[in-house]
C-alpha cells in the first residue's frame, strides 16, 4: 500500500492516510494536474486558503529504474496564474519512497505568523515542529543545520528568505544526495512563495528504518523491461556530454547560431560564448579540486551534477547549469563564469529561480538601470532582493514587474513567466512550446531544438513541439528527463513497466493518454483560472525584430497555436 | 579528416553523415542533436548530409535543456 500525508497548517494536524486508489497509475506531473483539477479552484487566490501545495513521487518512485525518484510541486502558481507544477532532483524523493509516501498535500495557512517545518521521522511518522528560530533563515545556513542535527540520512525542502517574504520567483530547494548543498530547485513559478504563504519552512524528511516494498503485479516483467532500459540509459551516457560534462555542454549547440540568448534576447551572436562554455567549465574543475559526474539522486546513471569551486578552491555551488550560465552569461552580456557562480549560488540560497532572476537582470541592463556586461552590478542586484530593499522586493515580484516598472518595451515572458535559455526565432519549435504551455515559457515543456527541418524555419515546428510536449508530460510523471532521453529506443517498454508494477495490459496507450490528458487538464485548469488564447502568445518583438544571427523572426502563425491541442 | 566526439575518421568525397555515425558505430534517433561546426543539424536532414575535409561533429542526447 501506498500512503498520502494531508496536511493542513490551519490546525497543524497532519493525517497518513492511504493513497486513493485513483492516483496509483499517476505521479509527477500527471498527479498533480489531476489533484489540482479536482481540489483546487482555479480562480483562487494562489498565495490564500484556498490554494493546496503539493509534493509527490513518480509513477515509478521505490523500484530499480534510474531517476525514477524524482520531485514533482505543484500548485496554482502565484507568477502564472495558472497551473503549476516544476519538478527536481536531490534525496527527497527517495526518502518518501522509502517511506512509502507518494503524494503530500499542504492546505491551509498558518492562523499565526509563526513558522513550521513537517517532519516524517524515521518511524514513518508525520508531525509539525514549530521553526520561529529559522526565520529569515535562508537554504545554505538551514539546511546545515538540519543535517548537523540529524545526521546525513535527511533530506531538506526548503524555502529561503525569498519564499517567506512570498516573493513571486521564489523557489523550494531540495537537498542533493550525499552533499546535502541544497542546490536543486523546483524554481519555476513561485511555488516557494506558496509554501511561504502556508507557514512552512521546510519538509525534513527521514530514512526509514524499514524500508517500504512495493508490491508488483508481475515483478518479472517489470524487472525485465527496467533492466532493457537501464541498460539503454547505461549505455547512452557513456558518450553524453551531460554525463562527460554537464548540462553546460550545452553552449556548444547553442552558442553560435543564435540560439545563446544575448543581451535580452537581442537575437545577436556572442562571440565570446565559449568562456563561459564547456572547456572553461572543465578547466576550472581540474584546477580548483571541483567535480562533475555527481548524481544528484542515488542510482542515478546520468549524474550531470557537479560541484564548482572558486578562485580558491573553495566550494562556490553545485547543481551549476547551463539555463543559469547562459540567462546570466551571455544574455546579460556577462563572460565571466565564477561571477556567474556566484550569483548561482545567491540565488540558491536566498531561494529564487535563475532563469526568472536572470531576465530580471537582463532587463536592468537593457533599460540602463546597469550597464551590461557589469556582473559587479548584477550581483549588487541580487544583494537587494537578499536585503528586501524596495528594488529588492521589486524584483522578487518577477521580470515582467520590474520591466514594467523600467518602462521597458522588450519584456521576455509568456504567461508572466520568463523565457528559458533558447531564443524562440531561431528554434521556432521551442517558441511555440514557450506560447502554448500551461506551464509558461519552460523549456523542459518541450524544446525543439534539431527536431524540426530547420530551427529558423517554419515547417513542422508545430508539430515537433506538440509530440515533445505530450512526451514531457508523461516522462516528467516517471523519472529525470535526461536519462529518459537515453530510453527513447525502448519506449515502448515503458507499458511494460505500467502492466508489471500495476497490473493489466502492456498497452502504449497508456503511456500517451497519460500525456495527453495532462496537458488537456492543465489547460483546462488555466481557462478556469481566466487565462485565454491571448496568453498563448510571445511577447511582441519577437515577431517584429529580427534576429541579427539569422535573419530570422518568430512567424508563426496564430492558428497554428491556437489548434495545437486540437487532438 | 573529420572530428566526431575524440575520434578522426579519415575524410572521403561524398561521406554522409550517417557514414560517420556508422563508423562510430552509433545510431541516429531523434533525441540526439548533431552539431557540424557548432550549427546543429537538424535530424530529418542528418541521414544525407554530406560532409567536408575537417569538419567537426559533435552529439549531445538532448530532449530538455538543463
Ligand atoms: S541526470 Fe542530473 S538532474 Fe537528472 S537525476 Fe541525474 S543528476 Fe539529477
Amino acid at each position: 500500500m501506498l500512503f498520502k500525508l494531508v496536511a493542513d497548517m490551519t490546525d497543524l494536524t497532519v493525517k497518513k492516510e492511504p493513497l486513493d486508489e485513483a492516483y496509483y497509475e499517476l505521479g509527477g506531473r500527471s498527479l498533480i494536474a489531476q489533484y489540482l483539477i479536482k481540489n483546487v479552484v482555479p480562480t483562487c487566490d494562489p498565495l490564500g486558503e484556498g490554494n493546496h501545495l503539493i509534493f509527490c513521487t513518480t509513477v515509478f518512485a521505490g523500484t530499480k529504474l534510474t531517476t525514477s525518484n524524482r520531485m514533482s510541486v505543484g500548485g496554482k502558481s502565484p507568477l502564472t496564474g495558472g497551473i503549476k507544477e516544476s519538478n527536481v532532483g536531490g534525496y527527497a524523493a527517495s526518502l518518501l519512497a522509502e517511506q512509502g509516501i507518494r503524494l503530500i498535500i499542504i492546505k491551509g495557512i498558518s492562523k499565526t505568523n509563526d513558522l513550521w517545518t513537517l517532519h516524517v521521522d524515521s518511524k514513518g511518522e508525520a508531525w509539525f515542529k514549530e521553526a520561529n528560530d529559522c526565520k529569515g533563515m535562508n537554504n545554505y545556513e538551514f539546511s546545515e543545520q538540519i543535517h548537523g542535527k540529524y545526521g546525513s540520512k535527511i533530506a531538506t525542502v526548503s524555502i529561503g528568505c525569498a519564499g517567506e517574504r512570498l516573493y513571486k520567483n521564489a523557489s523550494i530547494q531540495v537537498s542533493e544526495f550525499r552533499s546535502g548543498h541544497p542546490s536543486r530547485a523546483a524554481a519555476r513559478g513561485g511555488l516557494g512563495a506558496v509554501m511561504g504563504s502556508k507557514g512552512l519552512k521546510a519538509l525534513v524528511i527521514e530514512k526509514p528504518d524499514e524500508r517500504h516494498q512495493l508490491k508488483y503485479q508481475n515483478e518479472n516483467q517489470f524487472n525485465e523491461a527496467c533492466k532493457t532500459l537501464n541498460d539503454l540509459v547505461a549505455k547512452g551516457v557513456q558518450n553524453d556530454p551531460f554525463h562527460n560534462i554537464g548540462t553546460i555542454a550545452t553552449i556548444e549547440a547553442t552558442g553560435a547560431n543564435g540560439i545563446l540568448p544575448v543581451d535580452n534576447f537581442s537575437g545577436k551572436l556572442f562571440p565570446e560564448y565559449r568562456k563561459v562554455g564547456a572547456n572553461q567549465f572543465m578547466e576550472n574543475l581540474s584546477s580548483r579540486g571541483g567535480k562533475n559526474k555527481i548524481p544528484c539522486q542515488p542510482g542515478c546513471m546520468v549524474r550531470c551534477s557537479n560541484s564548482y569551486h572558486d578562485e580558491d578552491g573553495k566550494y562556490l555551488t553545485s547543481g551549476f547549469e547551463y539555463e543559469t550560465i547562459a540567462l546570466f552569461g551571455p544574455n546579460c552580456h556577462i563572460a565571466d563564469l565564477d561571477a556567474i557562480a556566484r550569483m548561482d549560488r545567491l540565488c540558491d540560497d536566498l531561494g529564487v529561480d535563475t532563469i526568472e532572476a536572470a531576465n530580471t537582470i537582463a532587463v536592468c541592463m537593457e533599460t540602463g538601470k546597469i550597464p551590461w556586461g557589469d556582473s559587479k552590478a548584477a550581483l549588487d542586484l541580487l544583494n537587494e532582493m537578499l536585503e528586501g530593499t524596495d528594488f529588492g522586493n521589486l524584483m522578487g515580484q518577477g521580470c515582467e514587474a520590474v520591466g514594467n516598472h523600467l518602462g521597458c518595451k522588450r519584456i521576455p515572458v509568456v504567461k508572466h513567466q520568463s523565457i528559458a535559455g533558447y531564443d524562440p526565432r531561431n528554434t521556432k519549435g521551442t517558441g511555440i512550446t514557450y506560447a502554448t504551455s500551461p506551464m509558461g515559457a519552460d523549456h523542459t515543456a518541450g524544446l525543439t531544438m534539431g527536431r524540426a527541418f530547420d530551427d529558423c524555419g517554419r515547417t513542422a515546428q508545430a508539430y515537433a513541439s506538440n509530440k515533445l510536449q505530450v512526451a514531457m508530460c508523461f516522462a516528467d510523471s516517471m523519472m529525470c528527463l535526461f536519462a529518459f532521453t537515453h530510453m527513447v529506443p525502448g519506449i515502448p517498454l515503458l507499458a511494460n513497466l505500467m502492466a508489471g508494477l500495476y497490473g493489466g495490459e502492456a498497452d502504449f496507450n497508456r503511456i500517451a493518454t497519460m500525456g495527453v490528458k495532462t496537458i488537456l487538464t492543465e489547460r483546462a485548469f488555466n481557462q478556469q483560472a481566466g487565462m485565454t488564447i491571448k496568453d498563448d502568445r510571445l511577447p511582441d518583438f519577437f515577431y517584429r525584430e529580427k534576429s541579427p544571427a539569422t535573419g530570422a523572426k518568430f512567424d508563426i502563425d496564430d492558428h497554428e497555436l491556437n489548434v495545437i491541442f486540437d487532438f | 579528416m573529420i572530428k566526431v566526439r575524440n575520434e578522426i575518421i579519415p575524410f572521403r568525397e561524398g561521406i554522409t553523415v550517417a557514414d560517420v555515425f556508422r563508423e562510430i558505430g552509433e545510431t541516429i534517433h531523434p533525441t540526439t542533436l548533431v552539431t557540424l561546426n557548432g550549427k546543429v543539424i537538424p535530424y530529418t536532414k542528418l541521414h544525407h548530409w554530406v560532409l567536408s575535409d575537417g569538419d567537426e561533429l559533435r552529439l549531445l542526447p538532448i530532449i530538455s535543456g538543463g
